[in-house]
């Protein structure tokens, strides 16, 4: 059979799409297919992302999250966290997952009202000690003190 | 009025801006794992914490499908918070500019959209929600991962900007091909006109950051920005240059005509025919029929087949064409 769209190669790929609740059905070859930006199921390549867990944890494959149930295996398979405990929890299976996605990344951003003042005030030094680095970089020594002094009254603890 | 069709930065090549942060409240499993009891009392939870922004309520689970259709094509919500079953309910103001699609995959997803380029208003205004929520619920957050969130590609700032653009002549001219793996490399990401695993659909592509762990919420906002500032200046230049070619003049106005003309229409040969107008903007030439960028920019969400209504087809294609006479022809007569 060729393909419905060009005419010209044999029918690869069969596409069903549903656009709004309205079926349609298309017979096409692999070039045509590409071109309709044809998707596949999303789950044929699910595997990538399950881990192979080291022997002395197989216990976490079975353990369960006491907050949502959720077991080590199924958030393995699914790579999705059940709730946020999972992530204690199941913190080497996180951790790993986190790393084949995000690299060694550590959340340098803002942080929720939730967190305490001494977390707080520990990424605040963080950041001004980066700022301080690059402003010594660029000999912006007038910065520099400014940002040494803001970090030395952090450290002995005065409030942001 | 809503916000699309309110005039905007830069929208002769950026249609809309979108800024979207995913949020989960301690002690309650995420949505995927929540029975309809704890959803029910997080919808709850978030509205009396939300009450001060005077949003309005919509409750999806019992919103006919329809209606719910009319919400993914204006890109509030997305397809899946539009099929789930779980209690879930969408704030949204008058203009649809912000809004919380609550229990989505996470429980709370704050939007904010604006007409063409504004994403450092956008994202102004979804923190300044978040904020106000965060005064009075507590959000899950881990100092080394940020926002815990359902899929740990969301982790981090758990924030993803996006940017929706009309690239008729990156796409023609085939640079759309070096585009996206540039985009790429910077770790930007380029889907549909709806989102994830949507297609792409004329000449409609949304530009967005794919990871939020390890960068600022200001570093995000300048490494988008300065990406999409290129494009816009590329796109103009081979807009420019085509739009110097007979071939280009002789096309823009066939579709000109059609668009004007036209007593049946699908939602397809629509969009394709509104990125060949669209090839003409910007370029202030006095040869071709130059549209105001608000209403192709408008059109492109009203043509979509749940907005135009009508259950038959064909009867919706002829009220999609009428609907698009009357809108590019009341622009030549103003």
């Amino acid at each position: 059979m060729l393909c419905e769209k060009c005419g010209k190669n044999e029918v690869t790929v069969y596409v069903k799409s549903v656009i709004n609740g309205a079926v349609t059905e298309k017979r096409l070859c692999s070039k045509c297919a590409a071109e309709e930006n044809a998707v596949f199921p999303s789950d044929i390549f699910s595997d990538m992302f399950s881990l192979k867990m080291p022997k002395a944890d197989t216990g976490a494959e079975t353990l369960r999250c006491p907050l949502c149930g959720s077991a080590g295996r199924e958030i393995i398979k699914s790579g999705k966290a059940g709730c946020s405990e999972c992530y204690s929890i199941f913190n080497k299976i996180m951790t790993s997952m986190t790393h084949r996605i995000h690299g060694s990344a550590k959340h340098t951003g803002s942080l929720p009202g939730s967190c305490g003042e001494e977390i707080k005030r520990e990424k605040k030094i963080e950041e001004l000690k980066s700022k301080l680095k690059a402003a010594i970089d660029t000999e912006a020594y007038e910065d520099a003190a400014v940002l040494r002094d803001e970090i030395r009254s952090l450290e002995r603890g005065e409030s942001i | 009025m809503k916000w699309f069709e309110l005039s905007g930065r830069d929208t002769d090549v950026v249609i809309s801006t979108r800024v979207r942060l995913a949020r989960n409240l301690t002690k309650f499993p995420f949505p995927r794992k929540l029975d309809s009891d704890k959803a029910a009392q997080i919808v709850e939870l978030v509205t009396e914490a939300a009450a001060p922004a005077r949003l309005n309520s919509v409750d999806f689970d019992t919103l006919d499908m329809n209606s719910r259709l009319e919400y993914v094509e204006k890109h509030i919500v997305s397809p899946d918070f539009a099929s789930g079953d779980l209690p879930r309910r969408l704030l949204v103001n008058d203009e649809e500019s912000l809004s919380v699609m609550i229990n989505e995959e996470d429980h709370l997803r704050i939007q904010a959209m604006g007409s063409g380029l504004c994403l450092e208003d956008c994202m102004t205004s979804a923190l300044r929600l978040d904020t106000l929520l965060d005064s009075s619920l507590s959000f899950a957050f881990d100092t080394e991962r940020g926002y815990l969130t359902t899929c740990p590609t969301n982790l981090g700032c758990a924030m993803r900007l996006s940017v929706m653009l009309h690239l008729p002549a990156i796409i023609e001219t085939g640079y759309i091909k070096s585009l996206v793996s540039a985009l790429s490399k910077l770790g930007l990401t380029v889907r549909g006109m709806y989102g994830e695993g949507s297609g792409i659909t004329g000449y409609v592509y949304q530009i967005s950051n794919a990871l939020s762990l390890g960068y600022t919420e200001a570093e995000l906002l300048e490494r988008l920005t300065s990406a999409v500032q290129n494009i816009i200046t590329t796109e103009r230049e081979l807009r420019k240059a085509s739009c110097e070619r007979e071939e280009t003049e002789d096309r823009i106005w066939r579709a000109y005509g059609l668009l004007t003309n036209a007593r049946s229409m699908s939602s397809g040969e629509a969009m394709k025919l509104l990125g060949e107008l669209k090839l003409a903007a910007g370029t202030e030439s006095d040869k071709l029929p130059i549209v105001d960028d608000r209403i192709i920019n408008s059109l492109l969400t009203k043509i979509s087949p749940n907005l135009v209504g009508e259950e038959d087809a064909s009867k919706r294609d002829r009220r999609r064409a009428e609907l698009i006479r009357s809108y590019i022809t009341s622009v030549g007569e103003e």
